[in-house]
């Protein structure tokens, strides 16, 4: 378990390319990304537009700009956005607390230890991944409904304190079996108790998968409609996607252009989160971790 | 600020309507409402709508309150979508709203379901609905029993993209025209703009009921009397496909990948986009009418021309409200409906946001304040609302939409996009359309 | 003494030098504690306590009733009528949409899954060093599975892939005139992938999390044995990448049988044109939900729900062949 420092290493020489190289990279990824975005340009631009000019000129360059899209977008039908983007984020942080927690806990049983009927539960784990969610919606809406937690937002952060989204185990239990079994041993020789190892070795080992926990709890929380729309019944505890709605009526008249504005804004909160994190994601194990 | 209501619209029946008015006074063995104001947690209310539509609600509630301190109102509102999922959730668990805005569509479904409660026994005390047509009211009524109250008037009509029309020297039809003139403007249209736009969306798959209007024309209706299955022939249907077809052969009508964009997006509607000046889907103007810079005008659907043809039109309600059956708090819900309906600055504030107001006195408060376009809108719906009540060869307002008409007129769209592909031929779609609709009404 | 048990037992790393009797009695408690842990003890149970709360009152009892209503004829506004397997021949032997739906997603899955893993991949292998501006390139690879579900990627799309779409003017500089591929039945099916394969940002973080675990003495010792890059690829990344590779088979193999929310938003919830982008998820909820069949959904459900076992128990034994894990 010897500790690499990236800069001595030949890998890193490897790594370093050199400046032809680094040029046609950086090609291949600018052409990929310019492909790639530009759908959201147009998202962007469109967003400026006049709700007339929207789909009936939609080229990249709006004629007209009309700035007036994001503050009437922001100001919304009596509630303003940033009210829907506060609901969102409580939702959201209290879900990935729950899903980091619970989900490393079970993760860590299932890829540690030999218990009776192991792979019974691991395949139920995996079962529940499979049925639609439409299917047991209302069955759910019901025990809510009995709990009386209709209207709050307890529905959707409280199961995640329990393990419900399988994806993150599942994801969990394949990086703790890739963390190598000595380190665990060690400890234990060492007379640390399970709780112990997982807490100092399993828990700072896999911070790659816990960031990928955060990340993605963050936002498919964060983008989930469904869910919000049936439990959350007054429209100041919207949230963002049922905020982004209200834009939109096809029977009686939708304002697309501050729809768009808010679409675009309403990025922010995620690819805020995923720059912070994606940075937390490279450090990884290279500079935290197998320093045995 | 328009007029169409509900993409889903369909319209009530006049059949019941003296029974409607004879059961008035009945007290029905319902749910009862209890005291009014005795409850200490709020009335909720839900509705869809545009921004505008929601700030409407709000100020007229926030009128009501100033009268009725001891009703509280809890309101929720969304558009459209999801709006029916969400409450059917409600439902199934347990925690349905007190009010609710209806969809005409639905209400009879709803009403045989036991879900919404009828309202009878209030009308004519907590419930003033002077001035509201019997032929409206059936809009709301189900086997007999007044289930919502509604909200406007709602006819169907084409818009006319008329600044594009005059652009290429043509008129504006009368508005006694018929089907073969439609082919004709529309036919004139693709050739004097050089093939760049088609004269009329196309029809075939029945746009807003366009398609029931003509099985009317022909004398047959849309669902049978019983709702158990189609009440039209199989001519009738073929004589419409072929119409269209023949539409789209002469590029009067735009190729269906247009058409299929279209549905269930009027962001695509090819008037919207410009590849047609006319359209069945008044919603261009009622929903979308800030999504296009045209002029737009409004004719009624046009006509049959062949020896007795009848008046095919029909007046919906727009949308309804009505109260939940399990709710504790009816005669609340009632005097919130009641005031909606009646009440000046109420009326005021609403405009034509949930359709043309159903009685001369609102018509009176709101004229002054329309558009152009709103004006001419409405000048439109009251031509041929008032032909309609003149004709004596129309067939009664349609019966209730049974359950499973989405799934025929959604059937009925996918047929005529499948013969407009090239997938199917119109024989071979009949036969197809009328066994697949047979399973649905009959189960 | 017994140094040589030591030797090979690597865990202990430092035994000490004067190995004593009573020493080696330690050892072997520790060794048995270990047997002990590893073999369970109640330790298991604590740490899977809250998952079992979770499964047992969230998830299970749902699932039953929604097996329990599969067999039901249930509306939602009254309750469930027993109709025993009804809703189950009905799907297979009556119902034409419910075979477009499984045309539909089949294909969906079979197309979007290996173009969706193969460019996460490919693009995680890209980023995956320490190059300028490497966080930027990360988000914009990602940013488009930002949007998830929203209303606005319906818009978006839809221009996109419209008659004047931007993807025809595209087409156009080639001198090739496009048609409207979100409405036309043939194509439509194809948009919808294309947006799946667009939002790849979710398998690409998990390989980028997969490919920073990789021990990088391994790829030195191949550097140093002047390994090529396709060499390294095949020989080192790929094996030491198969848990990770494995998962997103798996979880993209569930979620594209799954799909829902681009079909919903794309269609407006019709799954045209002509059922072409019917997918299962899709035709399942509008049974439910807008026609109210909520018995027939279900069953809809566990069929869904008992194919998609099936796929995922073939790949968990076709995985003894080719995913190597340290343990």
């Amino acid at each position: 378990m010897s500790a690499i420092t990236p800069d001595a290493s030949p890998l890193h020489k490897l790594r370093t390319a050199t400046g032809a190289r680094r040029i046609f990279i950086h090609t291949v990824l600018i052409g990929v990304a310019v492909v790639m975005l530009y759908p959201l340009l147009w998202m962007l631009s469109s967003s400026l537009k006049p709700d007339t000019e929207i789909f009936t000129h939609p080229g990249l360059i709006p004629n007209e700009v009309r700035p007036e899209n994001y503050s009437e977008g922001w100001s919304g039908s009596g509630n303003s956005f940033s009210l829907y983007i506060t609901n969102s984020l409580i939702v959201t942080i209290g879900a990935v607390i729950g899903n980091v927690i619970s989900c490393s806990l079970a993760a860590y049983a299932f890829a540690r230890f030999e218990f009776r009927g192991k792979k019974i539960w691991f395949g139920l784990m995996l079962g529940t991944l499979m049925l639609p969610t439409q299917a047991v919606l209302i069955p759910q809406y019901t025990i809510f409904y009995n709990l009386t937690w209709i209207n709050t937002y307890l529905p959707l952060i409280v199961p995640k304190f329990f393990a419900v989204d399988a994806f993150f185990i599942f994801l969990m239990v394949q990086f703790i079996r890739s963390i190598p079994r000595e380190l665990d041993h060690a400890a234990m020789m060492d007379g640390a108790n399970p709780w112990q190892i997982y807490w100092k070795i399993i828990l700072p080992l896999m911070k790659p998968a816990l960031i990928t926990t955060t990340i993605f709890t963050f936002i498919w929380t964060y983008d989930d409609f469904l869910h919000q729309l049936v439990y959350l019944q007054q429209n100041d505890k919207f949230t963002v996607p049922l905020g982004l709605r209200l834009f939109m009526d096809q029977t009686s008249g939708s304002s697309y252009g501050p729809m768009l504005a808010m679409s675009t804004l309403a990025l922010l909160p995620t690819l805020i989160c995923f720059l912070i994190f994606q940075k937390r994601l490279v450090e990884g194990l290279a500079t935290s971790g197998m320093k045995g | 600020m328009g007029h169409h209501i509900s993409r889903r619209t369909i319209f009530r029946t006049a059949s019941g309507l003296a029974a409607a008015g004879a059961l008035g006074s009945s007290l029905a063995a319902c749910s009862g409402g209890t005291g009014a104001g005795s409850s200490t947690s709020k009335l909720t209310m839900t509705w869809w709508g545009s921004d505008e539509r929601h700030a409407a609600y709000k100020k007229a509630l926030a009128t009501f309150a100033k009268d009725n301190p001891k009703i509280e109102v809890q309101p929720t509102y969304s558009g459209y979508d999801g709006y029916f999922d969400k409450f059917n959730t409600n439902v199934a668990g347990g925690s349905a709203p007190d009010l609710m805005q209806m969809d005409t569509a639905l209400v009879a479904q709803y009403a045989r379901k036991g879900v919404l409660a009828p309202l009878d026994e209030y009308v004519g005390k907590s419930l003033d609905l002077t001035g509201f047509a019997k032929t409206l009211l059936a809009n709301g009524t189900v086997d007999g029993k007044l289930y919502g109250v509604p909200s406007g008037i709602g006819v169907n009509q084409l818009t006319v993209n008329r600044s594009g029309l005059e652009a290429l020297g043509l008129k504006l039809p009368e508005r006694e025209w018929t089907w073969t003139d439609l082919k004709s403007i529309a036919q004139e249209v693709y050739k004097k703009s050089g093939g760049k736009t088609y004269g009329v969306d196309d029809g075939g798959g029945g746009t807003l009921q366009c398609f029931e209007i003509f099985a009317r024309e022909k004398g047959q209706t849309f669902f049978s009397e019983d709702g158990k299955k189609v009440g039209f022939t199989a001519d009738t249907l073929q004589e419409w496909w072929e119409y269209w077809a023949e539409m789209r052969k002469l590029n009067a009508s735009p190729p269906p990948a247009i058409t299929s964009a279209a549905h269930n997006d009027l962001t695509k509607n090819a008037v919207v986009i410009g590849k047609s000046l006319f359209t069945f889907d008044s919603g261009v103007y009622g929903a979308g009418g800030s999504i296009t810079d045209a002029q737009l005008d409004f004719l009624p659907t046009p006509q049959g021309d062949w020896s007795g043809a009848r008046e095919g039109n029909f007046v919906n309600g727009g949308v309804l409200l009505s109260a939940t059956k399990k709710s504790k708090r009816i005669a609340d819900s009632v005097k919130i409906i009641s005031f909606i309906a009646q009440n000046d600055s109420a009326i005021k504030d609403f405009q034509l946001l949930r359709g043309i107001p159903p009685t001369d006195k609102a018509r009176n408060l709101i004229s002054s304040g329309l558009s152009e376009t709103d004006k001419l809108n409405m000048a439109n719906a009251d031509y041929i609302s008032q032909r309609v009540a003149k004709a004596t060869n129309a067939l009664p307002n349609p019966v209730p939409p049974p359950q499973g008409a989405d799934q025929v007129w959604d059937l009925l769209f996918q047929s005529n996009l499948a013969v407009a592909f090239g997938k199917k031929s119109i024989k071979a779609q009949l036969g197809a359309f009328f066994d697949q609709a047979a399973g649905i009404l009959s189960a | 003494m017994s140094m040589t048990t030591a030797k090979t037992d690597e865990v202990v790393k430092e035994a000490p030098a004067a190995a004593s009797l009573s020493d080696q009695r330690e050892r072997e408690r520790m060794r048995r504690r270990l047997a002990r842990k590893r073999g369970g003890g109640w330790w298991p149970y604590v740490f899977l306590a809250p998952w079992f709360v979770g499964l047992a009152g969230l998830t299970i009892y749902p699932m039953l009733d929604s097996l329990y209503l599969s067999f039901t004829d249930f509306d939602l506004l009254t309750p469930p009528e027993w109709v025993g397997t009804k809703n189950y021949e009905h799907m297979f032997a009556e119902d034409p949409v419910f075979w477009d739906s499984v045309h539909a997603t089949l294909l969906y899955v079979a197309v979007s899954v290996p173009l969706k893993l193969a460019l996460a991949l490919g693009v995680a292998m890209l980023l995956n060093r320490d190059l300028k501006g490497i966080g930027l390139y990360r988000a914009a690879f990602y940013l488009p599975s930002l949007l998830g579900g929203a209303v606005a990627v319906a818009i978006v799309w839809r221009q996109v892939f419209g008659g004047d779409g931007l993807f025809n003017d595209f087409l156009s500089w080639f001198g090739i005139k496009g048609q409207d591929w979100i409405s036309s039945p043939d194509t439509a099916i194809y948009t919808l992938i294309l947006l799946a394969v667009w939002q790849f940002g979710t398998p690409m973080v998990i390989f980028l999390a997969g490919l920073k675990q990789l021990p990088r003495d391994v790829y030195e010792a191949a550097a140093i044995d002047g390994a090529g890059p396709a060499t390294r690829f095949f020989k080192i990344t790929l094996p030491l990448l198969t848990p990770i590779v494995f998962f997103n088979v798996i979880l993209q193999i569930i979620d594209a049988f799954k799909t829902f929310t681009p079909a919903f938003v794309i269609s407006n919830g019709s799954g045209g044109p002509l059922n072409s982008t019917m997918l299962y998820s899709l035709y399942l909820y509008k049974k439910g939900f807008t026609d109210l069949e909520m018995g027939y959904a279900s069953a809809m459900a566990w069929v869904l729900f008992l194919v998609i076992a099936g796929f995922t128990a073939v790949n968990f034994i076709a995985s003894r062949y080719w995913v190597h894990y340290d343990d």
